[in-house]
């Protein structure tokens, strides 16, 4: 196990001090296939644990390669809904989402039949499925369905949005994590197979996102207050997709909040604040080149 | 007849006297036994012995139940042990029934009393796992209003509730928020138990993951260099009781 976390950390960063400790958890789990089989549903909680703990450092095409064996595991032992089964689907979901989504496309794409799996759980409706609809699942699934291969962006947003309704049921409107998945339900919209879409459609595509990002900060804001660094992460988030897809004055409006955010909480010499200024300065720099 | 009636006071009194005796080595044999219980179902809890500790739980549910009275600790212990079993296997309807029989059970206790914190900590748990997380974040709210009031931050039970509260705000991706709560875990560990050092190079680590969300990399590497000793200390002690291990 210890070989797979290394070796599936590819060129990723490895923090070694955050390897040891996954190293010494990783020995808990070679003691339990060893004592209770590889079969045992002790399996499950440890390979999520190594995988969830360890996330940020083995990488996290590592985390969810031990969440995929935890989640195959969860199904043989507790079957599909089980609400274990989801939980962990959730931290599969979890350890993969928000950054570079195509690091993680080539893992995705060759999990067609687990991204049909997942479709049916997330229809079914649970709370803690709609975290996994929410964040990447739905946009993986969306990808092999039909109907989304050509200028079908209505159609992949409807089926998010409906992910997003369901999520406002089970939490209320102004919950911090229906927020969080409005924006990366927004940013997916924006992202997931651009290269299909017409460029007529772009127009109406990113006003979509834009309006989907405000509102998330909106409500953000509503429940934690504008002052929370986690409302400047979601306004910067937005504010680099915007920058990105030269919305420079939504960009530039998003980032200069998550800027204010960030310098009341941790200063303006911190380096959140000065990694935001270079987002900014791009902008200007966008802004001159006039694109 | 004084005589009589100072006799027959000292004789009432005679009879009082093993009866106090034995009221109080039950109320010691109860809190020993109730000790015990703890001790052997946090043990195998912790060790992933999962399968036993449940069976324990399920044992000794079996035998308090239908006492049902909160007051006396082995009937409390023994429902909250078997809830945070229930809630392992995810046998959410047991879990839920024996969460409620606890809160209604314990609120008569006094506020100072720190097995309320566990309950609380086991409760934000439960709901968490259930995606109830506005009933999460309101146990944790008005518990930590309680042990502000009392004075309990020093108690293991505080800790607990810690430990609870950060598992449900990573759930909710709620990152700021887990990041004070981390903080304050590390507190506690740093005050109440130095000498832990995987905990506290676990908390650490989780911090600086916190820290790279937010892109404040000095911050991380400087937790993660306050980590480093300790992870290594501890892995270092761990293959050197493997290799004595290996030569016995």
């Amino acid at each position: 196990l210890i070989f797979l976390i290394e070796a599936g950390s590819g060129s990723l960063m490895i923090d070694r001090d955050a390897l040891n400790l996954c190293k010494l958890r990783a020995e808990a789990i070679k003691n339990i296939q060893f004592e209770k089989g590889p079969d045992s549903p002790l399996l499950i909680e440890w390979l999520v644990e190594v995988a969830t703990s360890c996330e940020a450092d083995i990488g996290r095409l590592a985390a969810s390669k031990l969440l995929a064996q935890a989640l195959s595991l969860s199904k043989k032992t507790w079957g599909v809904s089980h609400p274990i089964t989801q939980a962990v689907l959730s931290d599969q979901v979890l350890a993969i989402s928000s950054k570079d989504p195509d690091r993680f496309s080539d893992f995705w794409d060759k999990s067609r039949a687990e991204a049909i799996a997942m479709e049916r759980i997330i229809y079914a409706g649970a709370p803690l499925v709609l975290l996994d609809a929410s964040l990447r699942i739905i946009p993986n699934v969306t990808r092999q369905d039909p109907s989304c291969t050509e200028f079908a962006n209505e159609n992949c947003a409807r089926k998010i949005l409906s992910a997003l309704t369901r999520a406002r049921e089970a939490w209320g409107e102004f919950s911090p994590f229906v927020a969080i998945l409005r924006t990366q339900l927004a940013i997916e919209v924006g992202s997931v197979s651009s290269h299909r879409m017409a460029p007529i459609n772009d127009k109406k595509r990113y006003a979509f996102v834009v309006e989907q990002c405000k509102k998330a900060i909106y409500d953000m804001t509503a429940t934690l207050g504008d002052a929370h660094p986690d409302v400047g992460q979601i306004a910067k988030e937005c504010g680099i997709w915007g920058q990105t897809r030269r919305l420079l004055d939504d960009a530039e409006t998003m980032l200069k909040t998550a800027r204010k955010i960030f310098a009341k909480n941790f200063g303006a010499n911190d380096s959140a604040v000065r990694g935001i200024d270079e987002e900014l300065s791009r902008v200007l720099y966008l802004r001159e080149l006039k694109l | 007849m004084i005589a009589e009636k100072k006799l027959k006071i000292l004789h009432a009194k005679i009879k009082i006297v093993p009866l106090l005796v034995s009221l109080f080595l039950c109320q010691n044999a109860y809190s020993a036994s109730n000790q015990l219980v703890k001790d052997q179902f946090e043990i195998l809890f912790s060790n992933s012995q999962f399968e036993s500790s449940d069976r324990l739980a399920a044992a000794k549910l079996k035998e308090v139940q239908g006492q049902a009275n909160f007051e006396v600790p082995i009937v409390a212990r023994s429902y909250l042990n078997a809830m945070r079993s229930a809630t392992k296997w995810a046998r959410w309807t047991d879990a839920i029934k024996l969460n409620s029989a606890l809160a209604e059970g314990i609120k008569f206790r006094s506020e100072n009393d720190v097995f309320r914190l566990e309950v609380a900590a086991r409760g934000i748990e439960l709901n968490t796992a259930l995606a109830e997380f506005t009933v999460a974040d309101h146990i944790y709210q008005q518990t930590l209003q309680n042990v502000v009031k009392n004075g309990l931050q020093t108690s293991p039970e505080f800790y607990l509730l810690l430990q609870a509260q950060e598992g449900s705000l990573r759930r909710q991706m709620r990152h700021w928020d887990r990041y004070l709560v981390l903080e304050k875990k590390l507190d506690w560990l740093n005050r109440f138990d130095p000498l832990n050092a995987v905990e506290i190079g676990t908390t650490l680590i989780k911090m600086s993951s916190v820290a790279k969300v937010f892109d404040r990399n000095p911050l991380r590497d400087k937790l993660l260099a306050q980590a480093r000793p300790l992870i290594e200390a501890a892995y270092a002690s761990q293959k050197s009781d493997r290799n004595i291990e290996s030569r016995r």
